[in-house]
């Protein structure tokens, strides 16, 4: 039944994805190639690449130009000059911060400061209402749109109940990252639902102002201390960044992780993610660009929605080191990485 | 003399026909099912057991499978995780399996059986076997042996549920065209013998005749015709303004059925129906809302029926009986596309006033046929024959087109039901108001209630025998038995079963009484056994909690209603004319139509509560004590004095 399921959401995402790639019929008779400007935060990774197959998939010319931060987001200002003077049919972001840096808040979109005249969309946002990009999914209010990449967090706890019951749940806060702070927001209010209890640790700000990334292996240490049965990674940058020390501490001390995002399960040492590939979300990224370009549909008049179904990926190393093995049942419909 | 003679012709040719029809039919039916049925288990049994073995074979591949792709992933055996639920769930999908173990030499061994199963009884199951290979583990798959006698015992209830709907569905047709075509051409025929030896000749052929004697009878008429106009020479003409045909209560049969019929292609969907109309927001709960509609049926039919009887009075049969179709077709077509639940209580409603005033306007068109106490007995259990077999056929028919076409669908084919009910209505002769009737017309119907619920004799008949057995019925049949044979874990078709087993026993019991046609003491004691019957099947859930005692509570309901439904309604006839001469039949009908409507609701909210506080099995027992006390009170019925029957000539 569950394998059957999630073969209906994979089957569904492709529906999405084919539907919306039969609107490449109308380039048939286009000459010139769409210009799409794409600033990235660490190279072209599978969101990205995903966004670029879409439009060879598709038989759609167009010239897309990346700009790479590369972890330095100094870069954007010289980026948003340039992309100011390049005027790209499109311009695609990538990650909330690198979103944000680009385009501004809805309530600060300064056109001096900011793009704002070029269309845009963004993908691998975590939270886009949240962090103040748009004002709804359903209507962005502004002259950008995007895509959602995280699965709600519902369905992550209901997955990660199949895999493992749990009653207490870890939670490492960046308090300068309005992503994570929406998603504790979200796992606080899903306590008595699922009958678990949040233990929360803050990390602390070095000198700079900024999260201290030494702290993260102590904080590790104080949950796996409070005995939670998982750590909650959430999708925020700086956690990103730091997912090999997060990761890696909490195998040492026995502590599964539950991922977000299927880098940490992937790159790093997550136990498992319910989490949506980054691929598909950047073909979905291309198909509504597709709309903007195509079919001459605003930004402000697309909703922001994720891609249908989820993925279930687990690291079978870190389950084998930590003996949590999938449960049968999940085993059938997971991923297996190793 | 002239009666005397015309008797025996009248059994022997009517006598014939019936019986040989009915003979000839249902041993046609029966050995064309029984050949059917026969042909379809012996190659069931043959496709279907290596078909089973087969399926388990892939099963135990496939849990093997799992195993062996888990092993590789780098999971150590005995670390499986999860496999209990892996196997349970298998277990859940494969009904047939009775357990399922998965060994490996030297390690543990995974193992799931079903509540029952044991793994010391090796002669209850079939065992497949797959060998352990490399990596893969052994796994034996067992399939319960009584799985294919089921699915034969499935198919046999099937079988004989589409027989038993398949012949009376015919026997309802065959009798339509028998009437038409034979029976009422031969009283027609036998009415205009009668007139030339009594010289009764100023009738004619108000309506065409069909079939092989439509010819003879023109033929007759025109004869008597021009013999008319040679006395009328010599005499003062006489107009011909009588029909030679006297309706009888067979005439109505079609109708009735139709329009019964409409209404109970219902009964199987509706409730489903309705949940999924329930707004899952709404402050309401669902369990209200879904009785909401069926509430509102059952209190509108019932105040329908107090008002009925005057309504038919007033406007007249046929424009009653016009009217109810109009209305039932409406609300059924409402119905259907209704949106939300009080859309549903409304038109269900409405469906309701049409269906008390439709049913009021047989029952007056039957007992007005009825010229003797032997009549009215027969005429009443055309009747309850006419309903049964509409309740009958309506409930799988309706569940056959609702699951194939949709619930909407099979609410406007009952439309259509109803309004070809109209059609076999219109074009029937309309029997004479009797004068007593026809008094009485100008009557209050409620004054005509009073009065009826003054007499003691008349009261005890509805409280202690018409209302009880409503109570059972919707209280046991439609509200308890279908839960709780669900958690008997019983199939849809087999909980359809139960339903048919109830409504067979009505029918035949109603015949065999009709047949016998015993004398009015032996009625109300037939009155009091039924009455008490109903009820004590019930005290069978005390002792016992299986699907088979369920089953014997339903059977002593049927049996206890097919003694007492049809004895009822004459002894409350009897009662009327003797002791309450003045107060027209059709007002004790309407009475009795409102104590079914309240007994309706009375075993419904009983129902509902006693199973909410004691459980289904509890529930039935009780209820099934009621129905047993009140049905004591009907012993009174016995020391009343009996009417002596008059023959009529």
């Amino acid at each position: 039944m569950r394998k059957n399921l999630f073969r209906l959401f994979v089957a569904l995402q492709w529906l999405l994805v084919a539907a919306s790639g039969s609107l490449s019929l109308a380039h048939a008779e286009q000459v010139k190639p769409y210009r799409i400007t794409m600033v990235v935060y660490r190279g072209c990774e599978q969101a990205c690449q995903g966004f670029k197959d879409y439009w060879a998939d598709h038989k759609i010319p167009v010239e897309i130009e990346i700009l790479d931060v590369n972890n330095d987001l100094k870069k954007i200002p010289g980026f948003i000059a340039k992309v100011k003077a390049t005027k790209p049919d499109l311009l695609v972001t990538w990650g909330t911060s690198v979103s944000l840096e680009m385009l501004g808040t809805i309530d600060e979109a300064n056109p001096s400061k900011y793009v704002t005249d070029i269309p845009a969309l963004f993908m691998i946002a975590s939270t886009p209402v949240g962090s103040g990009l748009v004002r709804s999914l359903a209507s962005p209010g502004r002259n950008a749109s995007g895509t959602l990449y995280i699965v709600p967090v519902d369905t992550q706890l209901n997955v990660a109940k199949l895999y493992m019951p749990f009653k207490r749940v870890g939670f490492i806060l960046n308090p300068l990252e309005n992503n994570s702070q929406v998603v504790l927001d979200e796992l606080r209010a899903a306590q008595k639902k699922y009958s678990f209890e949040l233990v929360e640790r803050v990390v602390p700000l070095n000198k700079a102002g900024k999260p201290d990334a030494a702290s993260l292996p102590s904080l590790v240490r104080e949950l796996a201390a409070e005995k939670v049965d998982y750590l909650y990674f959430a999708p925020d940058t700086f956690l990103l960044l730091n997912r090999n020390v997060i990761t890696q501490t909490a195998v040492s001390l026995d502590l599964p992780v539950l991922a977000t995002s299927e880098s940490v399960v992937q790159e790093a040492d997550a136990l498992f993610g319910v989490v949506n590939h980054y691929y598909t979300v950047g073909q979905l990224t291309a198909s509504k660009a597709e709309l903007i370009l195509a079919k001459h549909v605003s930004p402000k008049d697309i909703p922001i929605v994720a891609p249908p179904g989820f993925s279930l990926v687990v690291n079978m190393r870190v389950a084998a080191a930590l003996h949590h093995y999938p449960p049968i049942r999940v085993l059938k419909v997971a991923e297996i990485v190793h | 003399m002239n009666v005397q003679t015309t008797q025996p012709l009248r059994r022997s040719v009517e006598s014939l026909l019936a019986r040989k029809s009915y003979i000839l039919f249902l041993v046609c039916s029966v050995c064309a099912v029984a050949l059917l049925t026969w042909l379809t288990l012996s190659h069931f049994e043959k496709i279907l057991l290596p078909q089973v073995l087969s399926k388990s074979n892939v099963i135990a591949s496939s849990v093997r499978s799992t195993v062996e792709d888990a092993v590789k992933l780098g999971i150590p055996y005995d670390s499986l995780v999860g496999m209990e639920d892996y196997l349970a769930d298998t277990l859940e999908e494969n009904p047939e399996i009775a357990y399922i173990k998965v060994q490996q030499d030297g390690a543990r061994e995974y193992a799931k059986l079903r509540a029952s199963y044991s793994l010391d009884h090796p002669e209850d199951v079939v065992l497949q076997q797959i060998e352990a290979k490399d990596n893969a583990p052994r796994v034996v798959v067992a399939v319960r042996a009584s799985y294919i006698q089921e699915k034969l015992q499935v198919i046999l209830g099937d079988a004989f549920v589409v027989s038993i709907v398949a012949m009376i569905a015919g026997l309802e047709i065959a009798l339509f065209f028998m009437v038409r075509w034979l029976m009422r051409p031969i009283d027609t025929w036998r009415a205009m013998i009668r007139g030339i030896e009594r010289g009764e000749l100023e009738r004619d052929l108000h309506q065409s005749e069909y079939g092989p004697f439509s010819e003879l009878l023109r033929l007759s008429n025109a004869k008597i015709a021009a013999l008319r106009e040679s006395f009328a020479q010599s005499s003062v003409a006489k107009q011909a303004t009588l029909a030679w045909y006297q309706p009888q209560a067979r005439d109505v049969r079609t109708a009735l059925f139709l329009f019964v019929f409409s209404e109970e292609l219902l009964r199987s969907f509706f409730t489903l129906y309705i949940k999924e109309m329930v707004d899952t927001s709404s402050r309401m709960s669902a369990e209200l809302a879904i009785s909401a509609p069926i509430m509102a049926y059952m209190l509108v039919a019932g105040v329908g029926t107090l008002f009925g009887g005057s309504l038919v009075e007033r406007l007249g049969l046929r424009r009653a009986f016009g009217l109810s179709v109009l209305i039932s077709t409406v609300s059924l077509c409402g119905l259907a596309v209704a949106h939300s639940v009080f859309e549903l209580v409304l038109w269900r409603s409405v469906s309701a006033f049409g269906y008390a005033v439709a049913t009021i306007a047989c029952q007056v068109y039957i007992a007005r046929t009825a010229f003797n106490e032997q009549g009215n007995m027969r005429a009443l259990s055309i009747f309850v024959a006419a309903v049964t077999a509409a309740c009958i056929c309506g409930a799988p028919v309706g569940a056959v087109i609702a699951d194939m076409l949709g619930k909407p669908v099979a609410l406007l084919f009952a439309a259509l039901m109803a309004l070809m009910s109209w059609l076999f209505f219109r074009k029937i002769v309309m029997p004479a108001v009797p004068a007593t009737d026809t008094l009485k017309q100008g009557a209050s119907g409620i004054s005509g209630f009073g009065a009826l619920l003054k007499n003691g004799n008349i009261l005890l008949s509805m409280v202690c025998g018409v209302l009880p057995g409503k109570l059972m019925m919707a209280g046991m049949l439609f509200y308890i038995t279908p839960l709780l044979l669900q958690k008997y874990e019983l199939s849809q078709a087999s909980i359809g079963q139960f339903f048919i087993l109830y409504y067979v026993l009505l029918a035949l019991g109603n015949a065999l009484i009709s047949r016998l046609n015993p004398g009015l003491h032996a009625k109300r004691r037939l009155v009091v056994a039924g009455a008490l019957l109903s009820g004590a099947g019930g005290l069978l859930m005390v002792w016992f909690n299986t699907p088979l005692a369920l089953a014997g509570v339903i059977l002593c309901f049927g049996l206890g209603q097919s003694m007492l439904l049809t004895p009822l309604m004459t002894v409350l006839l009897d009662i009327v004319s003797r002791e309450m001469p003045g107060v027209p039949s059709s007002r004790a009908l309407s009475l009795a139509r409102a104590f079914e409507r309240v007994g309706g609701i009375l075993g419904a909210v009983l129902a509902a509560l006693l199973s909410a506080s004691l459980g289904y099995r509890d529930a039935t027992a009780i209820l099934g004590l009621i129905v047993l006390i009140l049905g004591l009170g009907t012993v009174q019925l016995l020391r009343s004095p009996v009417k002596r029957a008059v023959i009529h000539a």
